[in-house]
């Protein structure tokens, strides 16, 4: 936090500093501090170390005796694995979860730790469950397992390997601080482009609020005081680089009025607005330099592709007027069939490719005749467009999933007609066209009852064969 | 089956259309508060989904009234009754189903718009639900064949179901992106299915003003017609079929535009009284019918 402070202190002055000197301080810090970290761990855990020694060499109790296994070292067989440990010692393989969780993370004799459940390593002292038995199970003391001895400053090894790691760490955050601020000197080339200026690659991602622009170091919030002077954030800054020499050719979107913005911190923004007046300023003039050399030194390049392109032209062109007499005469040809001809005389002399036979149509530097009348070509009925062949197939198969049903009830109702005859085939059920009884269909038993009750006295007479008509002593109870 | 009458409010190009400048697209003011949220117990629900679902359960009234004597097996109410609660009720769901797009025509509101698909997929399945109870139960001789396609107004019902199934199974996006440009022309048969119901009927009824299968004598209005099946299909589809064409179409879009809508509704009133009335009694037929098989006791006629 100190080296990040003094950091933003460096670059709070850096309009009145010199930059290379807040190189070097910005060096000389990230130095200082991996240094400082690179110690800071020792040092910590030397501090760590008062304890009394009598605590640390404290004689322990003498552990319990336990069951363990010593894992051999590969012979001709296959090597050994906690599955196969397992169904040694325990009589099953699959309870090797047992010796694994007796035995994990506990350092082993060559310094590493068991892990992994599928790998373990020759030498290997692993611990057993009480009801372990069989060949190569040994019971006693746990064999010690010293940890391999380290070259720096004996210490607690809990202190400090948390020293070193919290040594790191800072060492590493000092140096990313470091490059990042080297970085953001490094020039317009490395800046990223600003969110206006960028292609919508996200799908269109708006800006966030309240800023002009995105993710850009100069950009002035909009809830900032402007400070004098030309200032790019505002609407009339970005107006005065869209239009001066260095504009790039588009506009910066100004932020509708009315819109919220969001608060900012007041001290980022204004170093934000000082770090961009002082860098807009110096790349305005390079800008402007290379706009007034462009013109010059793309006009040569400009000539000689004109050159290169005016020599082919001539050729070109010929060739476009062959093209075009050949279509001609296709098109003609084509018409030809379609019209009859009149005489074969006539049909050499007119035609376009009769000529073609006796003469050559065009050589280079052969002075051509004048290019037939373009025969007009006949009109084209509007085909419709074609559909894809994966739709035209799911088309042909739902109108016949529609048709071959309908084609069955057809044949049906011809073989039902030819069973029955034709009055069991338009019998009808009610209405006024009613079929006489006897004709086909059910015939009641009774005659129909009605929903409605029947008009009295109205002469009708009753549907026979009701389809849907059952007396009401059928009704269910 | 669904987008059936999606022929109305179309991509088609209308000539008179391009003429007339088409009014700019505003969000109807319905359209709009039924896209509104609707706090309920703690969860957050659009108005047009309540409404949508609400307006969607009413559809499933005709299965519902045969789901118990389905369960139970009672062939005897099955028999009786079974056409006259599914027939009537795909009738009615029918009538809805191609009710949706003049619907928009008029208000030019569109959160109704789903409730299409969802009828003319109850709708299928009524159907079928129909044609196989009445292949199963009913008395017509001639074995399931003649139960089926025995008479003539039985082939044309079987028919309809015929073009009725594979709809419904198109009637997914699936299918629509399967099928691209040729789903929608499929589903326009949804017209033919309309058509083959006049036929259906006909065959099934007749014309005329005597013996109407629900109303033989009349009823207890006397009057035999609003009764009568064929005659309340037609009462029904008349305002529809009159809202699908084109110069009606364009002189309502001329209206509207104009700011007429009222004259729009008032010369739409009679047609749609006359609508509401004979639907009302398909109503009635269906919800007598229905709740009596429900409760296993079928009323004939």
């Amino acid at each position: 936090m100190e080296i990040m402070t003094l950091s933003w202190g460096i670059r709070s002055r850096a309009g009145g500093f010199p930059r290379a000197v807040a190189h070097v301080a910005t060096a000389v810090l990230a130095v200082t501090a991996m240094l400082a970290a690179l110690w800071a761990g020792p040092l910590a855990a030397a501090s760590a170390d008062t304890r009394p020694r009598a605590a640390v060499q404290s004689p322990a109790p003498a552990p319990a005796p336990v069951k363990f296994y010593i894992v051999p070292p590969p012979g001709h067989g296959p090597a050994d694995s906690l599955f196969t440990i397992a169904a040694k010692t325990l009589g099953d393989g699959s309870q090797f979860m047992k010796i694994f969780n007796l035995n994990k993370g506990r350092l082993q004799p060559n310094g590493a730790r068991l892990t992994n459940p599928r790998l373990i390593e020759p030498g290997w002292i692993l611990q057993l469950p009480a009801d372990a038995a069989g060949p190569g199970v040994h019971f006693g003391p746990l064999p010690g397992v010293t940890a391999p001895v380290s070259h720096r400053l004996s210490g607690p090894a809990g202190t400090g390997s948390a020293a070193m790691i919290s040594g790191a760490v800072l060492a590493f955050l000092a140096a990313g601080l470091a490059f990042r601020l080297i970085r953001r000197r490094a020039g317009p080339t490395r800046r990223r482009r600003p969110a206006h200026a960028r292609a919508p690659g996200r799908a269109g991602r708006a800006p966030r609020p309240g800023l002009q622009h995105d993710r850009d170091r100069s950009i002035a919030p909009t809830s900032a005081p402007a400070p004098p002077g030309r200032v790019i954030g505002s609407p009339a800054g970005d107006r005065e680089r869209a239009t001066g020499p260095g504009a790039r050719g588009h506009q910066v979107p100004h932020r509708p009025a009315g819109q919220p913005t969001v608060p900012a911190d007041p001290f980022r923004a204004q170093q934000s607005v000082r770090l961009a007046n002082r860098t807009v300023p110096d790349a305005v003039h390079p800008a402007a330099g290379i706009s007034q050399q462009a013109p010059t030194v793309a006009a040569a390049p400009r000539q000689a592709c004109e050159g290169d392109a005016a020599q082919p032209r001539p050729a070109l062109m010929e060739m476009r007027a062959e093209l075009d007499q050949v279509a001609a005469c296709v098109a003609g040809a084509l018409q030809s069939t379609m019209t009859p001809m009149t005489t074969p005389a006539a049909r050499n002399t007119t035609h376009p490719m009769a000529r073609r036979t006796t003469k050559p149509v065009s050589l280079p530097g052969i002075p051509r005749p004048a290019p037939a009348e373009p025969v007009p070509r006949p009109a084209k009925p509007a085909a419709k467009p074609a559909g894809r062949p994966r739709q035209v197939r799911a088309m042909r198969l739902a109108v016949l999933a529609m048709t071959i049903p309908i084609v069955f009830g057809l044949m049906s109702a011809t073989g039902e007609l030819a069973l029955h005859g034709y009055g069991f085939f338009v019998f009808r059920s009610a209405g006024t066209g009613a079929t006489q009884q006897g004709s086909s269909g059910p015939a009641p038993s009774q005659p129909p009852a009605a929903h409605h009750p029947r008009r009295a006295g109205s002469g009708q007479a009753d549907p026979q064969g009701a389809r849907h008509r059952q007396d009401q002593a059928g009704r269910d109870p | 089956m669904a987008n059936p009458a999606a022929g109305a409010r179309a991509r088609r190009p209308d000539p008179a259309e391009h003429t007339l400048e088409r009014p700019p697209k505003t969000r109807n003011r319905v359209d709009a508060w039924m896209e509104q949220d609707l706090k309920f117990a703690g969860s957050v629900i659009k108005r047009k989904t309540v409404t949508v679902f609400v307006l969607g359960i009413p559809a499933l009234a005709p299965l519902f009234f045969m789901s118990r004597a389905v369960i139970e097996l009672n062939s005897s109410t099955m028999n009786q009754v079974e056409a006259d609660v599914l027939g009537t009720g795909a009738m009615a769901l029918l009538i809805l189903t191609l009710t949706v797009t003049p619907m928009v025509t008029l208000t030019r509101q569109h959160w109704f718009v789903p409730l299409r698909k969802w009828y003319g997929i109850v709708l299928a399945c009524t159907a079928t639900a129909d044609a196989i109870l009445a292949a199963i139960t009913s008395s017509f001789t001639g074995g399931v064949l003649g139960r089926l396609t025995g008479h003539t107004f039985l082939l044309a019902g079987f028919a309809m179901v015929s073009l009725l199934f594979p709809l419904l199974l198109i009637s997914n996006t699936s299918a629509q992106r399967w099928l691209g440009k040729y789903w929608k022309p499929l589903q326009k048969l949804t017209y033919a299915i309309w058509g083959l119901l006049f036929v259906h009927l006909a065959l099934l009824e007749g014309f005329g003003f005597q013996n109407g299968t629900n109303g033989p004598g009349s009823g207890f209005d006397h009057n035999p017609v609003l009764h009568q099946r064929l005659y309340q299909l037609t009462a029904c589809s008349l305002p529809l079929l009159l809202l699908r064409l084109s110069p009606v179409r364009r002189w309502v879009a001329r209206q509207q535009k104009a700011g007429r809508e009222r004259a729009v509704y008032l010369a739409f009133l009679p047609l749609a009284a006359l609508y509401a009335l004979f639907f009302a009694y398909i109503v009635n037929e269906e919800i007598f019918k229905g709740v009596s098989a429900f409760r296993l006791q079928p009323v004939n006629g």
